[in-house]
């Protein structure tokens, strides 16, 4: 029996950055400007290059909330790709070094990765892989802030790459390493917006933000049917108290924001949050809306029936529907033109890893196409890999039939709505935003 | 050896230690992160120095739990369900300890076993065990339905299941401290009171209800302190915003990336309320130990 995937995990991956209190309460400028300051002051460490970076482009105040990622790097768009500095102090290793004794050490998400997929990287290179696992992302830049050394390879969410790359947290990759990400992954994310170059990461799982329901329990249900699917949310008032949404800022207020028609979803403008905050306070009094990460068993056990859900637990919901039940009872919607919300995590390797070449192999080895398969069969969540089409999922029998749709194909992620780095403003607009919103 | 050898001042060592690491430390560093910033990894960063206290956490702490802020609902929930938590404890619990001082007779430890039995499942257990019995087809709703009251929704952000769940998980701290009061009480005052001419019911509110009441301001500040910090009862229970507490706002600050100074400016603004509350208790437990000496 294989263990629970990934779902849970995800409860923390939402951006965020100081509350801003309503207007008129206190004097939120000045904090903000306090925050601001102390982006370039670069507590830890900003190079002098960076800083320069950060002077030169200073947020216009009341703007389109700036251009500043947390960190003081520019924002990276899909029309404004950023190449991430490199440092001084913290180069990428040689090329051609013999790999360490290890162990490795793995700071991963819980239950994020295959166990076979680590004895097989065990058993190719005859090193040990030691495991630390955390549960929010919060958590770990937490304790990799305050210094922990130690670890080799960490898998941050890739909207807060820029600002750990400003931490100077995680170091450069020598490609020469990782053949597989010219080999196997998608052009698209071999030179990614967020991260130009792919200088300091490679992608590891890529999921699809969409919409789950029991077609079981609501036989005349299609998204479809609706000219603007998420409406379908504020419409189910017959079904309140079975409609729930992923207990996600960025997931909650972003479905939110497609609602209204903003496609942009790592949009700063407060006017559009506010928007999107309105729009859910008033869902949460339509539908009795409720809050979870744990959507697979929601949905696998119909306490919910319809629910905002990840691409990935649904691609494995068959593991967790009581015995008896078909997975066909299960739909997933998410556009088939691709103009939908995705998200993604990636693989860095530490500055300071002790074990750095090791660290680039097992990079390489998580992007071997074998490895993908035999990692999805536990995790559920897909690897944006030439070979992984929903066809090969389906070959595979890591998909049922009727959920192909959990897979995203290369042409539909370009078109895609991908979740990347909030602005330090927008994370503030953000933030206190959805905090009204679980407070209401 | 004299009264005020210092050694006896050494015996309170251990206990000044604790309280120094445990207590003052934390609670020091609670104030230092409330009154601090944030750096460009979104972690805060504590003031140690008072000097460079910046109080626009603390400020935007209190004024968003009071009626008009952010998270006054979250404030107004709290209150309400503490109350009437306290209020069905002390409506099932108070009977209860009396019996067991009082009437049980040999039957006593078993009792106050029984009433300890509870504390050998987890917490989140018991919690998740109520979520078996409320749910839409469980045997809450399965014996309602047999007198035509079925169909319930208690798990649908119902502040009913949340004030039960919150009582059926704290009673135990309750029942305790008041059957130690009532236990200690001087049967020979009930005498005297009988003798002078006292009904029972008359000898039950002037002698026994007064001379137990510091016991049961007791058992309220041991299950009022720790519920306005629960959050997991809420989030097993509802899951719902609507049912809201202030515990699942700081739950929600603390988890929320760079809110952490925010969260513990909150944590602050929990500790000055409780603070009063506590305050009020000791003025109350003084005067009734000086009346007695």
């Amino acid at each position: 029996m294989r263990a629970a995937a990934r779902g849970g995990g995800r409860q923390s991956i939402a951006l965020s950055g100081r509350q801003d209190g309503p207007p008129g309460l206190w004097d939120a400028t000045v904090s903000r400007r306090r925050f601001l300051q102390r982006s370039a002051a670069a507590a830890f460490g900003l190079s002098a290059a960076s800083l320069l970076a950060a002077c030169s482009d200073t947020p216009v105040p009341g703007g389109q909330s700036g251009n500043l990622a947390p960190g003081g790097l520019p924002l990276a768009r899909p029309d404004n790709p950023v190449k991430l500095p490199i440092y001084p102090g913290n180069r990428a290793i040689r090329s051609g070094l013999k790999p360490e004794e290890g162990p490795l050490q793995l700071y991963n998400w819980a239950e994020y990765v295959n166990a076979e997929v680590i004895e097989s990287f065990e058993k190719k290179y005859g090193v040990g892989v030691q495991l630390s696992t955390f549960a929010t992302i919060d958590e770990a830049i937490a304790k990799l802030a305050a210094g922990a050394v130690g670890y080799d390879v960490f898998v941050p969410t890739q909207p807060y790459v820029s600002m750990l790359v400003a931490g100077e947290i995680l170091q450069p990759l020598n490609h020469s390493y990782v053949p597989n990400l010219e080999g196997n992954v998608w052009r698209s994310l071999q030179n990614p917006w967020y991260d130009a170059g792919a200088r300091y990461t490679v992608p590891y799982t890529i999921f699809s933000t969409g919409i789950a329901w029991r077609n079981d329990h609501l036989p005349d249900y299609d998204p479809e049917d609706y000219s603007n699917p998420y409406q379908s949310f504020w419409e189910s008032t017959e079904i309140a108290g079975k409609v729930a949404m992923l207990d996600d800022q960025r997931e909650g207020l972003g479905m939110a924001l497609l609602r209204n028609g903003i496609t942009d979803v790592n949009t700063g403008s407060q006017e559009q949050i506010d928007g999107a905050r309105d729009a859910l306070k008033e869902l949460i009094d339509r539908v009795n809306l409720r809050f979870y990460t744990n959507d697979y068993q929601r949905i696998a056990d119909a306490s919910i029936w319809l629910h905002q859900a990840w691409s990935g637990d649904m691609t494995a919901i068959g593991y967790y529907l009581p015995e008896g039940t078909p997975t066909s009872v299960v739909s997933y919607w998410w556009p088939e033109d691709g103009r939908g919300m995705m998200g993604n995590d990636t693989l860095a390797v530490l500055n300071g890893a002790p074990n750095p070449v090791l660290a680039h192999l097992f990079l390489n080895h998580i992007l071997d196409v074998e490895t993908a398969f035999l990692n999805m069969e536990f995790t559920g969540y897909q690897q944006p890999l030439t070979e992984m089409t929903p066809e090969a999922v389906l070959e595979a029998e890591l998909v049922p039939e009727n959920l192909t749709s959990t897979i995203i194909r290369e042409p539909q992620f370009e078109r895609g709505f991908l979740q990347g780095p909030l602005s330090a403003e927008g994370m503030g607009v953000w933030e206190s935003a959805w905090s009204e919103v679980k407070a209401s | 050896m004299s009264q005020d050898s210092p050694l006896w001042r050494w015996l309170a060592a251990p206990g000044v230690l604790w309280l120094v690491l445990f207590v003052v430390v934390p609670g020091y560093a609670v104030l230092a992160v409330a009154m601090g910033e944030i750096d460009t990894l979104l972690q805060p960063v504590p003031a140690w120095n008072p000097f460079e206290w910046n109080v626009g956490f603390v400020k935007e702490a209190f004024s968003s739990v009071v009626p008009g802020g952010v998270y006054w609902s979250a404030t107004r929930n709290t209150l309400l369900y503490v109350a009437a938590t306290v209020a069905l404890c002390f409506a099932i619990g108070y009977p209860v300890a009396y019996y067991i001082a009082c009437k049980a007779g040999r039957t006593k430890g078993l009792l106050l076993a029984l009433i300890f039995l509870p504390f050998w499942v987890s917490y989140l257990m018991r919690m998740l065990a109520w979520i078996g019995l409320l749910s839409a087809d469980g045997y809450v709703n399965e014996a309602l339905g047999w007198v035509g009251l079925g169909g319930n929704d208690w798990l649908n952000g119902n502040p009913f299941s949340v004030i039960a769940a919150l009582t059926y998980g704290y009673i135990p701290y309750f029942i305790l401290p008041v059957y130690a009061g009532l236990d200690r009480i001087d049967l020979r005052l009930l005498e005297a009171a009988r003798d002078l001419g006292a009904s029972r019911p008359w000898t039950f509110l002037r002698v026994t209800l007064p001379l137990s009441w510091p016991s049961v301001l007791a058992g309220i500040v041991l299950i009022v302190l720790p519920m306005f910090g629960d959050y997991y009862t809420n989030d097993l229970i509802s899951g719902s915003p609507n049912t809201n507490m202030l515990g699942n706002t700081v739950n929600l600050l603390v988890q929320g990336g760079s809110q952490k100074n925010l969260g513990a400016a909150m944590v602050l603004v929990l500790m000055t309320v409780l603070a009063v509350g506590m305050l009020y208790y000791l003025y109350e437990t003084n005067r009734q130990s000086r009346r007695r000496a």
